[in-house]
């Protein structure tokens, strides 16, 4: 009788806990979003080609820096993401109220220059992906932004988002390809363990770059106002960090396949990267002739759907920080600087890749670079935000978080200084 | 002191002396009283240098001169600057926060505040809204002036009269702020909603939770069905529950259909349980049928009624339904087998019985009958509503014009994505 008690109590606790758990990952799964899409958007264009640009040029040899950026990447990104849940507002409102006009003013410059240049590195992503089917930059780029604005204007682009992001997976194909070029994997663990650093501005940039392209300034308010958007509370915020730590790793876990299978194929070749086919040769392995086509398959989802979604995400950071009308159910008249600022954002981006003689793989870079010089303002803003008790109560910044992030800020700062005295005085180097 | 009033960012930074002319620091922020529809100021935050600061009373000041304010005494008290109770300080609580403008209805932000004279007292007049303070915050007054008359920029001052602007409830003012919300309350549901969609989360849960159950669900019914989730997900299971229980069934029913099983199941126990069974209900049709557009609240008479019980009765019951212009006969079964208008109730003598007055060929709508279907029926025949039957022809429900409306001016509206059964 005490035995059959214990089973049927046994029996009882399982169901209950079986329930429990069903429910928690019910939860999870409604939950999760913001994480992974941030993270997918973070594979674009200018991801892309800096990760592949880095195999290319570098080997393996930069991989230890990816295991570093990923912890970097979902420190920064919980960050955001435990920011939007506590207060329930979006980084641009929050450094307005926190700092006032005269730093919000500051904040959201250096959120247009250097999303200005990442949407001219989405268009030039565009561009190059449909080169390769044969169609002229002349042709999709106008055509292509044209469409985005109606699209994203037209409020129906849930479903285009959805299907691009399906495109963007495509880029999991690296992993694959990553394992089919048989590396060394010797050399890809001593990549990844042994620390290797060149003192040269070159060098310095494209460090730089590969930081910037995966921390980047607009993912730190797009994660925030996703958060914020699907309401994420405080309470239910242990799924929401899962989230973000997936997203992060799942991000960092296909810019490693990339740097390892352009290191594998074009580095060993010796082939540098100056066009998007050039890069596309690392899904060889996969995809063999094909691969050029996946590539551009991959490239085309990535870069339209970041080229939709980040000025979309910046027209609502700059007008909720300035108190103007925004959101894209409103008229033209209701809401003229939302809709002049998204259009803007697309018109320049376009324009830039437009210019003869625009090298496509160039503005992918430059704007990566870009990106991880004006990148340190943000986290200052951030890091300044995530420790006020006033703001975050209880739930402030720990050490190592500090550190971390401090950190990152620090490098990427004494890099940019550095580099910036190395490009003007190259003399110092041959001393 | 301003005769012609001022901007508190033209105060902010300003000398503060002593009665000795001596310098004692710079103004760091305003305190005003909140009792009245203009707050008076009430005190002046006064920073030292070096980190600290001191408070000292409105009543103190002797003189604003040569841009200075000048005080009567010579002694301050350095100690933490924090407003009493039903104060506030302008430039921590409300400078660049977000504010409710009830005249304009909408959610804007402070870019500067104007003060001026009123007796002898400085109360709080205006929020300016507008790009002249921004720039004026931006530059400072003399250099955006310039700029003003150099460029010839007409700028528009957009100042909003205090006695419209509600605060909202804001967890960052170091002290919580007690916001009344009366001014919002007094708007119509409907510009309520549009507001609260622009609101931030937590504010949105504030206003919820002091509105009476009954204004809340009426409000929530108009809010866009996105942000109803993220609403309803954010309250108190009580508070929600209590809400659905007062929104008409269809509604509740598409909100529950939108959110998790687990949390919707969790609603439907806490409320009512005569509310609860309508929406469960309602949550077995498939959506995009009429027994997903319909309501479960209509009236339903016996035949065998007189014009006059029925219209007692309908006092009697004063009821809730959505449309009362309708009024069906129904059988012993509940089957349907006629309908009368108000208008045909009223006009008939007292002692006829409503079967006699009732028209017995009801257009109807079966519960599987596509949405195109009832729009049509609606359309054709210009009903306010149309009666759904079971298959055994029983009245289950009414779609209401309203509903249809909804369905037709919104054509992607996402509703009820994961309907259970």
């Amino acid at each position: 009788m005490a035995l059959w008690e214990t089973v049927a109590d046994r029996a009882k606790w399982f169901q209950g806990s079986l329930q429990r758990l069903k429910r928690q990952v019910a939860i999870f799964l409604s939950i999760m979003g913001p994480g992974l899409l941030t993270a997918t958007a973070d594979n674009d264009a200018g991801g892309i080609a800096t990760y592949a640009i880095v195999g290319a040029r570098e080997g393996y040899s930069l991989l230890w820096m990816i295991i570093l950026i990923t912890v970097s990447l979902a420190i920064v990104q919980e960050m955001g993401a435990r920011m939007g849940a506590v207060t329930g507002k979006g980084l641009s409102d929050l450094i307005r109220e926190e700092f006032g006009v005269r730093w919000t003013f500051f904040a959201m410059l250096v959120l247009l220059v250097a999303n200005v240049a990442t949407c001219a590195a989405e268009f030039a992503g565009i561009a190059a992906s449909m080169e390769i089917f044969g169609v002229p930059k002349y042709v999709s780029v106008p055509l292509i932004a044209v469409m985005l604005w109606g699209l994203v204007v037209k409020g129906s682009y849930k479903a285009v988002e959805r299907f691009l992001l399906l495109f963007a997976l495509t880029f999991a194909g690296y992993v694959a390809s990553g394992f089919m070029a048989r590396p060394d994997w010797s050399e890809v663990t001593r990549g990844m363990l042994v620390p290797t650093f060149k003192v040269e501005p070159g060098f310095m940039l494209l460090f730089i770059a590969t930081i910037g392209t995966t921390i980047t300034p607009w993912m730190q308010f797009f994660i925030q106002a996703t958060v914020v958007d699907k309401g994420i509370t405080i309470s239910h915020y242990r799924y929401e960090k899962l989230d973000v730590l997936f997203g992060a790793f799942w991000t960092d876990f296909i810019s490693f396949f990339i740097i390892v299978s352009t290191g594998a194929t074009l580095f060993r070749a010796g082939i540098p990267i100056e066009t998007a086919k050039d890069a596309a040769l690392a899904l060889a392995p996969l995809a063999g002739r094909y691969s050029t086509y996946l590539f551009s398959i991959g490239l085309f989802g990535a870069s339209a759907l970041a080229a939709a979604v980040l000025p979309l995400s910046t027209a609502y950071a700059v007008c909720e920080a300035f108190g103007w009308e925004s959101g894209i159910d409103n008229e033209f008249r209701e809401a003229p600087i939302f809709f002049s600022l998204f259009t803007a954002l697309i018109a320049i981006g376009a324009v830039v890749v437009l210019l003869p003689g625009t090298s496509l793989m160039k503005v992918m870079l430059r704007s990566q670079e870009v990106n991880g010089i004006l990148l340190p303002v943000i986290l200052i803003f951030m890091l300044k935000l995530v420790n006020s008790r006033r703001i975050m109560g209880q739930h402030v910044n720990s050490p190592f978080f500090n550190l971390i992030a401090w950190i990152t800020v620090v490098c990427l700062i004494g890099l940019t200084v550095a580099w910036f005295i190395l490009s003007l005085f190259p003399a110092l180097l041959s001393n | 002191m301003f005769p012609h009033g001022v901007f508190l960012s033209e105060l902010l930074g300003r000398p503060v002396l002593d009665d000795q002319n001596q310098r004692i620091g710079r103004v760091g922020d305003i305190g005003v009283s909140l009792a009245d529809s203009f707050p008076r100021a009430s005190l002046l935050k006064i920073e030292i240098g070096g980190g600290k600061t001191a408070l000292v009373e409105w009543n103190d000041i002797l003189a604003f001169e040569h841009g200075s304010f000048k005080l009567r005494s010579p002694r301050v008290t350095l100690g933490p600057a924090e407003p009493r109770e039903g104060e506030i300080l302008l430039a921590r609580d409300i400078l660049d926060k977000q504010i409710v403008d009830t005249n304009g209805r909408k959610v804007v932000r402070v870019n500067d505040l104007k003060l001026a004279d009123a007796g002898n007292e400085v109360r709080l007049i205006a929020a300016d809204i507008g790009a002249p303070g921004l720039l004026r915050r931006l530059l400072g007054s003399k250099l955006a002036a310039a700029l003003a008359r150099l460029k010839g920029i007409r700028l528009e001052e957009s100042l909003i009269s205090w006695n419209s602007v509600e605060l909202l409830e804001t967890e960052l003012a170091g002290a919580k702020l007690v916001v009344s919300h009366e001014k919002l309350f007094k708007l119509h549901p409907a510009d309520m909603a549009e507001i609260i969609e622009d609101l931030h989360i937590k504010e949105q849960t504030a206003i919820f939770h002091a509105l009476d159950s009954e204004k809340a669900a009426e409000m929530l019914q108009e809010v866009e069905p996105e942000v109803q989730t993220v609403i309803l997900q954010n309250l108190a299971e009580e508070k929600a529950a209590d809400i659905l229980e007062e929104m008409d069934p269809d509604d509740a029913a598409d909100l529950l259909g939108e959110l998790h099983e687990e949390k919707a199941k969790d609603l439907l126990r806490r409320m009512d349980e005569e509310d609860a069974r309508e929406v469960r209900e309602l949550l077995d049709y498939d959506e995009d049928t009429a027994g997903g557009l319909m309501t479960t609240e209509f009236l339903a008479f016996r035949g065998s009624l007189t014009a006059e019980e029925t219209i007692n009765e309908l006092r009697r019951l004063s009821p809730e339904a959505e449309t009362i212009y309708y009024l069906y006969v129904v059988d012993e079964s509940e089957t349907l087998i006629g309908v009368l208008s108000l208008r045909d109730l009223i006009v008939a003598a007292p002692s006829t019985p409503i079967s006699e007055i009732m028209i017995t060929d009801v257009i109807k709508v079966g519960v599987d009958a596509p949405p195109e279907e009832i729009a049509e029926i609606i359309n054709k025949y210009d009903f306010l509503a149309v009666p759904v039957v079971n298959a055994q022809g029983r009245l289950v429900g009414i779609v209401t014009v309203d509903d249809v409306f909804d369905l037709v001016l919104t054509p992607p509206r996402r509703r009820r994505l994961k309907r259970k059964s």
